[in-house]
This record gives C-alpha cells, structure tokens and sequence, in this order.
C-alpha cells in the first residue's frame, strides 16, 4: 500500500543525504589515487635499489669466493712434514708468509657484515611489509566506504525517480495556473538533486573499483617483499650457522697453530666459509632472477595502470562536467542494477 | 660460559674497573680502546642477548668482540635507514619486532660515541729521534681469548724488505701476526733470522685474566668484587724479563679476610 503513496518531493529532498567519510569529488579522488600511486612507486623504487645493492654484492661475493678458493686449492694441495711446518714457523728463511689465521679473520669479518647489513635490510622489508598492510586495511575501509556510499547514493537516486514520475504526471494532469508552476520548479530541483547525486553515484563506484585494484596492487607489493624478506631470513639464518661453525675453527686455528692437523683444520675452515659465501652467491643469484622477473614487470604494470587510471578519471570528469539526461539515465542503470 | 642479564653486566663492569685501575702504559694494548668495546659489549646485551667469556681469561669471547665491532661498523649506515627513534618508539608496542627494533636503534646510536679494539692488527712507530729505528706493534686478541700487544723494536738495514714506511710487509704482518701472542723470545729468534733485521728489544703485554665474582668458577670472590693479571714480558740482548701488575677491589668470601691482589689471585687460583 505504501508504494501507493505518491512520495512528497519536497519533504525528499529536504532530507539531508548522510554519506559516510570525507566528501568526494572527481579531483578528490584523482588525488587519493595518485597519492597511492606515488606510495606504491617509492616501494618499488625502494626494491629497485635493492636490486642495484645485490649486483654489488654478487661481484663482491664472486670476488672473495675466487680468493677463498684459491687459498683453500694451496692448503689442500701443500703437504708440509712437521719438520717443515716448525721450520716454516720458527726459522723463517725465506720471505715469511702470510697468515692464514689473519687471512680467515678478515674474511670472517666482510662476510659477518655482508650477514648483518642483510639482517638490516630484512628488517627494513619487514617494517616496509607492515607498512604496506596498513595501508591495505586502510583502502579496504576506502573500498568499503565507496560501497557503502555508493548504495546510499542509488538508493536516493531511485526514490528521487519515483518522486520525479509521479510529478510528471501531475504537472501533466494540471493544465495551468500557480500550481502547475510550482510543480515544475519541484521537478527541476528535483532534477538537479538527481544530476547532484547520479554524479555520486557514479564517483563512489569508480572509487570502489578504483581504489579495489589499488588494493590488489598493494597486496601483490606486499607478498613480494614478503617473499623477498622470508628468503633473506633463510639464508641469513644458514650463513649465520655456518659464521659460527667458522668462528670456532679459527679459534681452533690459532690455538694448534703447530698441531699436526692444522692444515686440515684450515682446509676445513675454508671450505665452510666457501660454502656459507656459497649460500649467499646462490641466494643473491636467486634474488637477481627475482628481481629481473618480477620489478621490471610491476614497474610497467603500475605505468600501465597509471595510464588507465588518468584515462577513465578523464572520462569521469567530462561526464562529471556534461551532466544530463545521458549521465542520469546511465546512473539510474547503476542503481537499479545494485537494488537487484 | 655464557653470562646473561645482570650477571653479564656486572661481569663486564668489573673487567672494565679492572682495567681503568691497572694504568696500563704502551706496553701493553690500549686499555680506552678496550673499556670502550667492552661497554659496547655490555649496551648490546638487549640485542644479542647474554654473553660467551673464555674461561681462561675471563674476557669475551672472539666472536662477542668481533660481533660489537660490526655493530660498530654499520652502525652509521643502519642508523640513517631506520626511521627516527620517536617512530620507533610510537610503534614499540605493537609488537615484540617492533620493540626490538627501538632497542637496536637505542645501541647503535650509543654506539656511535664509543671505540672498539683491535682484534688483529700490525703497525708500524717510526722512532724520531733514532732513524732506521722502529717499533711493529701487534694488537690481537689471541687464539686462548687474552688480548695481547707484542712490541718488536727493531734496527733496520738498508736492504731490509720488512717494512715500508710505516707499513708492515705482508710477510712481517704474518710472522708477527702468526708467533706475536706466543713467546718473546720467539718472536725475538724470529726476526732476528729475517736480513738486515737487528732486534733490541720485544715486549709482550697480556690483559688477564680476570676474575669476577660472576664467574662460577670463583665462588671465593665477594660479590661485586674483582681481580685480574696484567703481565709484560720482555726479552732484549739475550736476557728477559717478566712483571706483572695486579688489581682488584676483592676479597675472599669464605674466610671473611681482604687480601691484596696478588695474595688473593694465589687464593683463588689454588
């Protein structure tokens, strides 16, 4: 019965329509966008210099391991007596040697920092992963807004179209006179308010859309630098264990420095400090790949992606300027669509 | 032996007092640069958790000394691409990362005051006043965990290849480096075979060991308290020599008696 009730476009549209959050506009939501888009590409950016980092340190690490194999090819390959390793060490005749326990000292030392500057840098991503999923929650609430607003906007639109044909029809019925003039001044403010609020309409769903695939772009950031960070941790954890083992063996060095088995205790050392720079040549190797899948690939998607999104706010924004029939009409679709 | 919390801090105190009463000269190493790391050592224990001494000299170990000294290294670099402590300190709540993460931020920005030791360096003193006179020095931590400085004073030759300038040769900075922290008169020998090499005089200056009342071992020492040996060993035209300085702020728990810092080192090593 209430559906008969013909609907009082005044008292409609008196009422004060409560969208929730900030208002919005087209500009507004151009700004919101290219603000998440100028987020998105420093972190991308903050990946790309990590990329530059790692090709230093994949030289570097080639570098040391060349020495490392070098010194670990001598020490296999020398077969001192003992008699030769007291005299080596004693009575020195020739020009002395290096250390070798000075030499596996210093190494383990580069290889400690490379380790903690790595530990740093996971640490980093994982204060850059946080960040990113705060602002994954944050447009999920931007999302949920729009939608929600989105909803209240066709909602009103529709009654507003009920309203509009029932005063059609009366201003037809009405022939002349005061008040058929003061139903067309209804019927225009009525269709203001529906160009007023198609227009919302129409923005809150672009929003929606919009800031959705933001979202999604900021999701797919975060479980890359989530990935990249989980790896880090790996082999930060693996070459952590074999520092270890190799911080003992050089304490074992210098104490035995004339024990029959240093030099297999030297080989030894060598071996598992080549094999820890082993992990990390294998895993920045690894990264590398990584990144030359992946970066290149976000970084043109987001350009890309950039350019559809400029495209569809300028479409947006020559709709938004040229409302009419067209753009009601349109909106009105949106809206019955969304009341099923 | 691994010490943690308190017990650590109060250990690493002591070696520290240790040291500042000892007045330690250039015979021996640095004893700043040593107090310094060693507090380094003692603001990174919210970081790394407790800390390994080497029982036989009471003193961290190599891997603690050589840890700190990174920190030390990176800590600049690590500072400027952490956010600012106030950020840190908002977030610190949020979780146990988080937390932590304010912590490394507080030890590195302490760390930027303070020096570490050399664990493992060899220099050359050019003497003024005595041309073709100078002093290698060796500064390590040595493989039984004692810090060490071996002072060699030598006369060079014209043709000697040893030294370059004030720089060691590859070959000296390895003789030194490799029989430097084990005898004098090894060292002596030596160098004394190398050409164009006279050697006047080599001294060896060992920190500890230490005994603090943290350690388990030294159940005798009165709470707080502390005692360590300093020796400096020197061997010069055929002859050596060797003394030692003691200090301490201990006594002996068990007897309820103060002893001066040698008597009570007898005590406690009995």
């Amino acid at each position: 019965m209430a559906d008969s009730t013909p609907p009082d476009a005044d008292a409609l549209l008196q009422r004060a329509v409560r969208y929730s959050g900030e208002g919005i506009s087209v500009r507004s939501l151009e700004q919101t966008i290219a603000h998440e888009r100028a987020e998105q590409a420093q972190r991308v950016s903050a990946l790309s210099e990590l990329r530059a980092r790692n090709e230093g340190v994949h030289s570097a690490l080639a570098d040391e391991m060349e020495r490392l194999r070098e010194v670990a090819g001598e020490l296999g390959g020398r077969e001192l007596g003992i008699w030769d390793r007291l005299r080596a060490l004693f009575v020195d005749e020739t020009e002395p040697r290096q250390s070798v326990e000075a030499l596996l000292r210093e190494q383990y030392r580069i290889s400690e920092r490379r380790l903690r500057e790595a530990a740093e840098y996971a640490d980093r991503l994982s204060l850059a992963e946080r960040d990113l999923h705060d602002e994954i929650d944050r447009l999920n609430e931007r999302v949920i807004e729009s939608a929600h607003n989105e909803d209240i906007a066709a909602g009103y639109l529709l009654e507003l179209e009920s309203a509009e044909g029932h005063l059609r029809g009366r201003v037809a019925a009405l022939g002349s006179g005061p008040a058929l003039r003061r139903a067309q001044a209804d019927l225009d403010r009525l269709h203001r308010a529906m160009a007023e609020h198609s227009t919302k309409l129409r923005i809150y769903a672009t929003a929606e859309d919009r800031l959705a695939v933001l979202k999604e772009r900021t999701v797919e950031l975060a479980r890359t630098i989530g990935h990249l960070r989980s790896d880090i941790l790996q082999y930060v954890t693996a070459a952590g264990e074999k520092l270890d083992m190799v911080a003992g063996q050089i304490a074992t060095v210098g104490v035995a420095v004339d024990a029959a088995n240093v030099v297999l205790d030297l080989k030894r050392a060598v071996d598992a400090m080549g094999e820890s720079l082993n992990h990390s040549t294998r895993f920045v190797s690894e990264t590398q790949r990584y990144f030359r899948d992946h970066i290149s690939t976000l970084v043109e998607d987001l350009d890309v992606y950039d350019t559809e999104t400029r495209e569809v706010l300028q479409r947006n924004l020559a709709h938004a300027e040229a409302v009419g029939e067209e753009g009601v009409e349109e909106a009105l679709r949106i809206a019955r669509g969304r009341r099923g | 032996m691994t010490l943690e919390g308190d017990s650590a801090r109060r250990h690493l105190h002591g070696l520290r007092t240790a040291l500042a009463a000892a007045r330690l000269d250039r015979g021996w190493p640095d004893p700043r640069a040593l107090r310094s790391h060693l507090r380094a050592i003692e603001l990174g224990l919210p970081v790394h958790g407790g800390v390994e001494i080497t029982p036989a000299s009471g003193l961290p170990t190599w891997p603690v000394w050589q840890r700190t000294a990174t920190d030390r290294e990176i800590a600049p670099k690590a500072l400027a691409q952490m956010p600012a402590e106030e950020a840190l300190a908002r977030d610190a709540g949020r979780g146990p990362d988080d937390a932590a993460r304010l912590e490394r931020w507080r030890y590195y920005d302490a760390l930027m005051g303070l020096t570490t030791a050399p664990l493992g360096t060899v220099g050359v003193r050019l003497r003024r006043r005595v041309p073709h006179e100078v002093d290698v020095v060796l500064d390590k931590l040595d493989a039984a965990g004692f810090f060490v400085r071996c002072t060699a004073h030598l006369r060079l030759g014209h043709r000697q290849t040893l030294v370059d300038g004030e720089a060691p040769s590859p070959g000296l900075h390895g003789l030194l480096f490799r029989s430097g922290a084990v005898d004098v008169e090894l060292v002596s020998a030596t160098l004394a075979a190398q050409t164009e090499v006279e050697v006047l005089q080599v001294t060896l200056g060992v920190v500890g060991p230490v005994r603090t009342s943290e350690m388990p071992a030294d159940q005798l020492l009165a709470e707080g308290s502390v005692c360590a040996r300093f020796g400096l060993d020197s061997a010069a035209g055929g002859k050596r020599c060797r003394r030692e300085k003691w200090t301490g702020t201990a006594d002996v728990v068990a007897a309820g008696r103060a002893l001066d810092p040698r008597q009570l080192w007898y005590e406690i090593s009995a």
